[in-house]
């Protein structure tokens, strides 16, 4: 399967690493401030139509991470003991967030498969408030997600040119200078663009991975939960119940959900992007 | 924008180094690679019980590993990472440094410390022109009113009147403030000193309903959101120096080090007010600030030129309260004189460790209110060390290096 990877080359570091809602979010805040009001709809009603994006995750130059599919992590719980010592690093590779887009092409067809190193690592600041009154200091620490020098994280789109060249890439533009992700203020999320093909190998089959965190319309096979919430222009966002990415569904799109925010509707992206996966044996 | 600094800055990252990570030289601290010396100590014959015991209970907290290296005549270039130029004197058996904040191991300035900064200055502003109660009441009856008429929220509305009702009996809000605190801490014994500012901050930049207090501070809800301020570029290790601190009108005397930047010292940050931000959250914002914004026009276009002219007033009046006192500066007070009095023109802003209280609170304001000694008082400001009473002169102490107030900075 043929998508377009967009790279955010980062400038600086991340509070975390963006999930689709976010990125579309963050992408129809900017449309509206480029375009109006307006703009958003149509934005929304595209992808309505079948225009799908995925969360972000990290790549290091070439390489391309992807999550784990969970159909993989369930294999792999089922292998007999004599094939799991043969397996190096097991324990590491069944933690392993995310793999390298070449195993994750062998994961999906349930093959061996390893992990890589990941090109960013978390990392604790030290940060003072200071009391306006008393002008007593309290040090607190601040986590966030710094990259190696060339690496950075990218999403992946399907659908058409003009959506990505009419409202994804200008939004995108956007987004460079202001930040995404949280913590704009401080410098963070700053990046620059670049657009590749990429191109997944996949199996064929009637399951499929989600490559995004996903609200799901129907039951999902091997799914795992998050509540996530945020903040709209218009006020808090009550949290909903998302699948996370690698998660194992049917023949499901998911939705995008409208919300009514300090009375103003918002949109809360919450569609799959699915990859046909195999299963493992004793799934339905 | 560019920020040069003009006497020694400091901000720390609450680390410090030891007396057993250095070797005081002649006007040089050396930063010890202890792992490589402890190896050749072995190997030298020097048993590791020794060493650890040394280690463990320091002699007179001396400088465990310069023992070492003098007796058995080792060159200290060995053996060192990096050095700092000490300017003052060195500890004479011991010292400890405070690190200044780095990141890959190159020191730069986080752009938190410049926003606090002037977040202080904005703060400062706000209160003073339009810290009148009838604007405070206003802006607490429109978060009463937005809070909508659902059951749950009425508790809260009542909370919010409660509290408009309670500022309305004061002439300025930070009359008000003082009664407060005094109130506060009068009834709870467990009143956190440290967050004092709580309840002001939330007034003045942005809150929501609050079941205990009123109303709480919302960050969502502040316009400073808009003010975007970058840590700056890594700085060269070259300018930073090891600096002896003198605290001046302290009863005891604190031997304090600290890693700084040396004056002169020029780095690029960026600065930029996000106007998009302000317009798209123009409804959100409910705070004094956003109130006092729309005397001067559109809030959105005003906002910048506003927190800048705050800055300029706020440390102006720092500037003349430092040089109205500068008795305080003991043996400097020449030398810190002629330093205020030479400040370069331009805008000036005091940051991190040193500044001391005038400089990082509302002092300016809060000094000039008749309950201010007794308030500071049952706050603890001022108190002595070791519990001997509260000083009647507050504040009594200042920081001094180089013959140098600590933390100026010129942005431009």
């Amino acid at each position: 399967m043929k998508f377009k990877a967009i790279k955010l080359k980062l400038k600086g570091p991340l509070t975390e690493i963006p999930h689709a809602d976010t990125l579309f979010g963050a992408m129809a805040t900017a449309v509206g401030v480029l375009y109006g009001k307006e703009a958003i709809d149509e934005f929304a009603e595209r992808f309505q139509r079948g225009a799908r994006i995925s969360s972000a995750f990290p790549y290091e130059g070439e390489k391309l991470f992807l999550p784990k599919p969970l159909s993989a992590e369930y294999w792999l719980s089922t292998l007999p003991e004599e094939k799991i010592k043969g397996i190096p690093n097991f324990k590491r590779l069944k933690g392993a967030k995310y793999i390298p887009l070449g195993e994750f092409e062998k994961a999906l067809r349930l093959e061996q498969f390893t992990y890589g190193e990941l090109p960013f690592k978390r990392v604790e600041l030290p940060k003072v408030a200071l009391d306006r009154v008393t002008s007593s200091s309290a040090l607190y620490f601040w986590e966030e997600i710094r990259f190696k020098p060339n690496t950075g994280i990218y999403f992946l789109y399907q659908g058409d040119g003009e959506t990505l060249k009419g409202y994804i890439l200008p939004a995108l533009r956007y987004l460079a200078d202001t930040g995404i992700g949280g913590k704009g203020t401080w410098g963070y999320g700053l990046f620059d663009i670049e657009v590749e093909d990429v191109e997944i190998s996949v199996p064929g089959g009637e399951a499929f991975v989600t490559l995004s965190n996903t609200l799901p319309s129907e039951a999902p096979l091997l799914w795992r939960l998050f509540r996530k919430g945020g903040w709209s222009p218009w006020g808090r966002k009550p949290k909903l119940s998302f699948i996370e990415e690698g998660s194992i569904i049917g023949n499901d799109p998911g939705k995008i959900e409208t919300l009514t925010v300090g009375g103003k509707g918002i949109y809360v992206y919450g569609l799959s992007f699915p990859l046909p996966a195999k299963l493992p044996e004793g799934l339905p | 924008m560019r920020l040069t600094v003009l006497s020694p800055l400091h901000i720390g990252d609450g680390s410090e180094i030891t007396s057993v990570d250095i070797y005081p030289g002649d006007g040089m601290i050396f930063v010890l690679d202890t792992g490589k010396l402890t190896k050749d100590l072995l190997n030298l014959g020097i048993p590791l019980e020794e060493i650890l015991t040394l280690l463990k209970n320091p002699p007179g907290h001396s400088y465990v590993f310069k023992g070492y290296i003098d007796s058995l005549n080792l060159n200290v270039k060995d053996y060192t990472l990096y050095t700092l130029p000490l300017i003052g004197e060195a500890g004479r058996e011991s010292m400890r440094i405070k690190n200044f904040i780095k990141s890959n191991g190159k020191p730069y300035i986080p752009g938190s410390s410049i926003k606090g900064a002037i977040r202080t200055a904005v703060f400062y502003r706000v209160l003073k022109e339009c810290g009148d109660t009838a604007t405070v009441m206003d802006v607490l009856s429109n978060v009463a009113r937005s809070a909508n008429n659902e059951q749950r929220k009425n508790e809260q509305r009542k909370n919010i009147e409660k509290l408009k009702n309670s500022v309305g009996w004061n002439t300025h809000l930070v009359e008000y403030y003082l009664n407060y605190i005094n109130s506060r801490l009068e009834e709870e014994k467990r009143f956190d000193k440290k967050r004092a500012d709580d309840l002001l901050e939330a007034i003045v930049f942005g809150m929501e309903p609050d079941k205990d207090r009123g109303v709480r501070y919302e960050p969502k809800r502040d316009p400073m959101r808009a003010l975007v301020v970058r840590d700056s570029e890594p700085i060269g290790k070259k300018h930073l120096a090891v600096y002896h601190v003198n605290i001046v009108g302290a009863d005891v005397k604190i031997p304090t080090w600290v890693e700084a930047l040396k004056p002169k010292t020029t780095v690029e940050f960026e600065l930029a007010v996000d106007g998009e931000t302000l317009r798209l959250n123009g409804n959100h914002f409910n705070g004094l600030l956003w109130e006092c914004l729309k005397n001067y026009g559109e809030p959105s276009e005003v906002f910048e030129d506003f927190i800048w002219k705050a800055v300029d007033e706020f440390y102006g009046e720092v500037i003349k309260a430092e040089l109205d006192e500068i008795h305080k500066h003991g043996p400097h007070r020449t030398s810190v004189s002629s330093f205020y009095k030479t400040l370069p023109e331009g805008r000036k802003l005091r940051l991190g460790w040193g500044s001391g209280w005038i400089a990082t609170t509302l002092g300016i304001l809060l000094r000039k209110e008749k309950k201010w000694e007794s308030t500071r008082r049952k706050l603890g400001l001022g108190r002595k060390p070791g519990g001997r009473g509260v000083s009647r002169d507050f504040p009594k102490t200042r920081r001094v290096a180089d013959g140098m107030p600590m933390g100026w900075v010129k942005i431009e």
